[in-house]
């Protein structure tokens, strides 16, 4: 991305209101986060793909909701900081072509949060989450976002 | 007696001028040369190959066979291939002229395309010929269209003053192709590792939607076509997700496209305009078009005319009503030919705009953008067509963006 377009998403998105900005210490960071199938109850792990080439890595997975055939997808990306992650924030938005994808501060997820009730993407510590659906559904993947925060939550105080 | 032991039709992998061109089968699977390999190639798919037609041109094709002769008394044959669809073993009688007089109309008409093998002598050393070039004859590459075709050869040999005696018959798949692909394929280095390599299932798609092409333009278009009527039942486009790109993000994941063109669920039904370009332009590139990936944008959104996005049958702007959208884009990304600049040419896989004098309102007619100019405010062509009166200065080419996504 060239600089004046990322600085066009920079103020669109009002970064120096969030920027640099975690609820835990910056040298708390996630390295190596692993899916199992557990992590999301109701939902059965149907693939995940790591990708260690790409930057910043990227860990996707795809979870099929229990008795139906409706698909979410869950990209994890591993940054090596907060100010890396805030930064590919501004990247990951560039990836949506509609411009009416706005901050979230309603649902308590991550650091900062965008997205709507069919999309979420969010930032934690060195984590860049993106949770959406994979095939059409009516539910909302809010909670599923909460989830996956809760569990970063998590492995961050495990260290 | 006389057996076929193997067929290389890329026998030559530092050109494409007299054989066919350098590929793999995907990503993690090698396609092995020879070819054609007795007992384990059965079916035309087993066998696959591709010619450029630009840089064959006039030149005289070749393949490379081995054989082997289990008579250790013989030492010489005359060995030939006919195609087996116009060339079946004749009656015997009377008929046998008029036979001879259909079969040459019947060649000219729907031979395959690479001919025949032409006959030569073979030395058999030990029982074994080693590589041997043969000559095709009778092919039409130089004047075939894009497409996907089924060679078939009835193999003979023939011992001194001798009669013509089948021992064997194969199969192959030969796709035709404009020119050499473009990036993001590549030809060299040809080893297992490049996986930019045209893959043979990506051309298998190519030569599908651009069949009957002969030039770039009609098979772009003709690309473009199969990834718009992709949708509904394969793709549509990613309302619920603000038009995320699924298949295009960091890179081009053919992979999973392809496992969804198979019906599995690849990364989904969802796509955005960049995964579409991301296809159009790949696709296109392997059959030996020369597009590129680049994205239209301004200061700010630009709002959106009235459009059929894929997948969808009701005109309206994208989304339109959706949370998460304003009728507007932030940004569209196609694929386009040259410098990606407001004169050069695009090719939108993901929507079609209405195509009468009046694409703000209805009625409407739809046109896919195949081969259209992106045109400056006012000339009635693409940037008018997609963008309403108010949109049209936010959305401008933005040629630094042009980019070919690595396969993977």
């Amino acid at each position: 991305m060239q600089a004046a377009e990322r600085d066009v998403l920079k103020e669109r998105h009002r970064f120096g209101e969030w920027a640099g900005k975690s609820s835990v210490s910056g040298d708390r960071i996630v390295r190596d986060l692993s899916l199992t199938g557990v992590e999301l109850p109701g939902f059965r792990l149907d693939r995940v793909d790591r990708r260690a080439d790409t930057q910043p890595p990227r860990l996707s997975s795809f979870w099929r909701r229990a008795g139906t055939q409706a698909v979410v997808r869950v990209d994890l990306f591993e940054c090596a900081s907060v100010a890396d992650a805030h930064e590919y924030l501004i990247d990951a938005l560039n990836e949506f072509e509609s411009a009416a994808i706005v901050r979230r501060t309603d649902a308590a997820i991550g650091d900062v949060a965008f997205g709507t009730d069919s999309v979420v993407l969010f930032a934690r510590a060195n984590l860049v989450v993106l949770v959406r659906k994979a095939t059409p559904q009516t539910e909302v993947v809010a909670p599923i976002a909460q989830a996956l925060d809760a569990l970063i939550l998590g492995r961050l105080k495990a260290g | 007696m006389v057996q076929l032991d193997t067929i290389a039709f890329n026998h030559d992998s530092a050109n494409a001028m007299h054989d066919a061109i350098n590929l793999r089968k995907n990503a993690s699977t090698w396609l092995p040369v020879p070819e054609w390999q007795r007992g384990v190639s059965i079916l035309a798919d087993d066998s696959i190959a591709a010619y450029a037609i630009a840089q064959i041109g006039g030149n005289t094709v070749s393949i490379q066979a081995t054989l082997s002769c289990t008579n250790p008394a013989i030492h010489h044959a005359w060995v030939r291939a006919l195609d087996a669809v116009v060339d079946p073993p004749p009656p015997p009688g009377c008929l046998g002229w008029l036979f001879q007089l259909i079969r040459a109309i019947v060649r000219a008409l729907v031979g395959n395309v690479l001919g025949e093998v032409r006959a030569r002598q073979i030395t058999f050393t030990a029982g074994q010929s080693g590589p041997v070039l043969f000559d095709l004859v009778h092919t039409k590459l130089a004047h075939a269209a894009v497409g996907p075709h089924t060679t078939k050869w009835r193999w003979q040999y023939k011992l001194h003053k001798g009669s013509w005696v089948d021992f064997a018959q194969t199969e192959h798949r030969i796709f035709v192709l404009l020119d050499l692909p473009t990036a993001p394929w590549q030809q060299t280095p040809y080893q297992q590792s490049n996986t930019q390599l045209p893959w043979t299932d990506v051309l298998n798609y190519s030569c599908q939607w651009g069949l009957g092409a002969t030039t770039r333009e009609a098979a772009a278009a003709g690309v473009t076509r199969g990834v718009y009527q992709l949708g509904p039942s394969v793709v549509t486009y990613d309302c619920p997700g603000g038009g995320s790109s699924q298949y295009s993000w960091g890179g081009f994941d053919c992979t999973a496209f392809i496992d969804r063109l198979r019906g599995g669920l690849g990364n989904g039904s969802y796509v955005n305009c960049s995964d579409c370009a991301t296809f159009v332009s790949t696709f296109a590139n392997a059959l030996g078009c020369d597009l590129w990936q680049s994205r239209m944008s301004g200061s700010g959104s630009f709002g959106l005319n009235p459009m059929l996005g894929i997948g969808s049958s009701t005109w309206e702007p994208c989304c339109h009503g959706e949370p998460g959208w304003g009728d507007a884009f932030g940004y569209h990304e196609v694929a386009w030919t040259a410098g990606c600049t407001a004169s050069d040419r695009v090719y939108d896989g993901c929507l079609q705009v209405d195509g009468d004098a009046d694409p703000t309102g209805p009625p409407h007619t739809a046109l896919l953008p195949t081969d259209m100019v992106f045109g400056n405010t006012g000339d009635g062509l693409y940037r008018d067509r997609l963008a309403t009166p108010a949109g049209r200065p936010n959305c401008n080419p933005q040629p630094s963006t042009r980019q070919r996504r690595p396969v993977s």
